[in-house]
């Protein structure tokens, strides 16, 4: 697999990962943002990933280790940021292995990018509106939708102090970038306990006292998730068109009750009594304000995203959809 | 969990009896996360802070937090750490059989090195930074190695 291990975001190549060992798949993975070679790193740090000589050094040591491991499939997650098609192709020629894109970023109109696209046995995105688009404009095989997952190792409900409960709860939570779609919605919202956690917050000086700085990764974010009240979620404009990330899944599973803005694929995967959703800044005060103080209809709606979550959308669930559809399942 | 699990699996760090968190600066989370996310995946271990002198560790995996704010994207924080780190390549810490996590806290990057390979493993950090610099400050580089259109 190759792939990054962002920091902001969920850990979901490395649940992938552990979601195609539980199912049999010996996984590798090849991360293009850490633990890089020296050269690769000090491109890296030179600000020069997009050069000819970043691309050079990473096609060549993607080449290199598939060669040495001689994978079945070489699954590029997240998105395509800096192979060749040419690399693709002749890894494919000479392994005879299947090449799969999980597109998650909407990154696939940068030439290379494009031009990589006929070269995929299987393109899996994570929004729909991507399929009919891929299908009518470019010479993509087969197209699919891959939902987003949560991991019940990694988002589960945990027991938390009440000094944790202090810290990391608040009547309304979001954990990710201040977008500025999302400093818009939060400064209508600071009459309630907001508490927002991770970069960009600070932009806007309306916001100030509401954010923390402090990082949040792995069981800090699953903390965040049982303790919140509501985990608002409102996705990038930048990054999804109909499609959803991982975060109200994640939410789910831990037990925690999210309010979400509509999309099209979250109606997809979840029935209305599983997940609430808001149209604007002022419907969200009013949900809000309604679960805040019916803490049993909260409860319950939770409990039916959870059961649903476990029920369907793993990365286990995800990883044998892969299998199933480059018929390995 | 799954992060720090999957650096440490990668590196063959063994599960460890005794971890040792250096107080490398004053943000009370920075122990805290570490210590939590630690137990969550070694609940038998022992997690502990110390502070970055003194004694060779006792600790079996030694966690030295890089806790500076990095500018976006990647600027590697380690090349800001480089005393720090130089003091502990030439100390007890060097001498032992521990591991080493350098952890970038804030941009959260994990690297595992064996304690004495940190000397080797400071001198590379340096050099990227040396070289890092050069390209930075050099019109000529920056043009041969421009982005592709």
């Amino acid at each position: 697999m190759v792939a990054g291990t962002p920091p902001t975001a969920s850990d979901l190549h490395l649940l992938y990962l552990r979601a195609f060992e539980k199912i049999g798949f010996t996984a590798t993975l090849l991360a293009h943002d850490s633990g890089l070679p020296f050269g690769e790193k000090v491109l890296q740090q030179g600000q020069l990933l997009l050069s000819s000589a970043h691309f050079a050094l990473f096609n060549r040591r993607v080449r290199r280790a598939a060669l040495a491991l001689r994978p079945d499939v070489l699954l590029v997650s997240g998105s395509n940021w800096y192979l060749f098609p040419e690399t693709l192709r002749d890894l494919k020629r000479r392994l005879g292995c299947r090449i799969v894109l999980n597109e998650q970023h909407l990154q696939v109109f940068r030439p290379y990018q494009a031009a990589a696209l006929p070269v995929y046995d299987h393109v899996f995105v994570q929004d729909s509106a991507l399929v009919p688009m891929l299908r009518a404009a470019s010479p993509a095989r087969r197209v699919s939708l891959l939902g987003p997952a949560c991991d019940p190792v990694e988002h589960r409900p945990v027991a938390l102090t009440a000094e944790e409960r202090a810290h990391l709860g608040g009547d309304l939570a979001y954990v990710g970038w201040g977008y500025p779609n999302r400093l818009r919605l939060f400064e209508e919202l600071v009459d309630f306990d907001v508490r927002l956690w991770g970069m960009g917050w600070d932009e806007s000086p309306a916001l100030a006292g509401r954010f923390t700085r402090e990082p949040v990764h792995g069981l800090k974010k699953t903390k965040i998730y049982n303790a919140a009240k509501i985990v608002v979620n409102l996705q990038s404009t930048t990054y999804q068109i109909d499609g959803v990330t991982c975060r109200p899944f994640e939410v789910a599973a831990c037990g925690g009750f999210c309010l979400s803005e509509p999309k099209k694929d979250l109606a997809a995967f979840f029935a209305p009594e599983e997940m609430v959703t808001f149209e604007d800044a002022a419907d969200l005060r009013k949900k809000a304000a309604y679960y805040l103080a019916h803490e049993d209809e909260r409860r319950a709606i939770a409990e039916r995203a959870r059961a649903r979550v476990l029920r369907e959308y793993t990365y286990e669930h995800r990883a044998r959809e892969v299998a199933a559809a480059l018929g390995m399942g | 969990m799954i992060y720090f699990e999957h650096v440490l699996r990668h590196a063959r760090v063994p599960p460890p009896r005794v971890i040792e968190v250096l107080s490398t600066g004053a943000e009370p989370w920075v122990f805290s996360d570490l210590r939590a996310e630690m137990l969550d995946l070694f609940p038998q271990t022992v997690v502990r802070e110390r502070p970055p002198a003194g004694a060779a560790p006792e600790a079996d995996l030694v966690i030295v937090p890089l806790v500076e704010d990095p500018g976006f994207p990647y600027q590697d924080v380690a090349y800001r750490s480089l005393p720090l780190l130089r003091a502990l390549a030439r100390g007890p810490l060097a001498r032992s059989s521990a591991h080493v996590l350098l952890y970038r806290a804030r941009w959260r990057e994990a690297e595992v090195v064996a304690a004495r390979a940190l000397r080797a493993h400071v001198s590379r950090l340096a050099r990227e930074r040396r070289l890092t610099g050069w390209i930075e400050r050099s019109a000529l580089l920056r043009k041969i190695l421009k982005p592709r259109p």
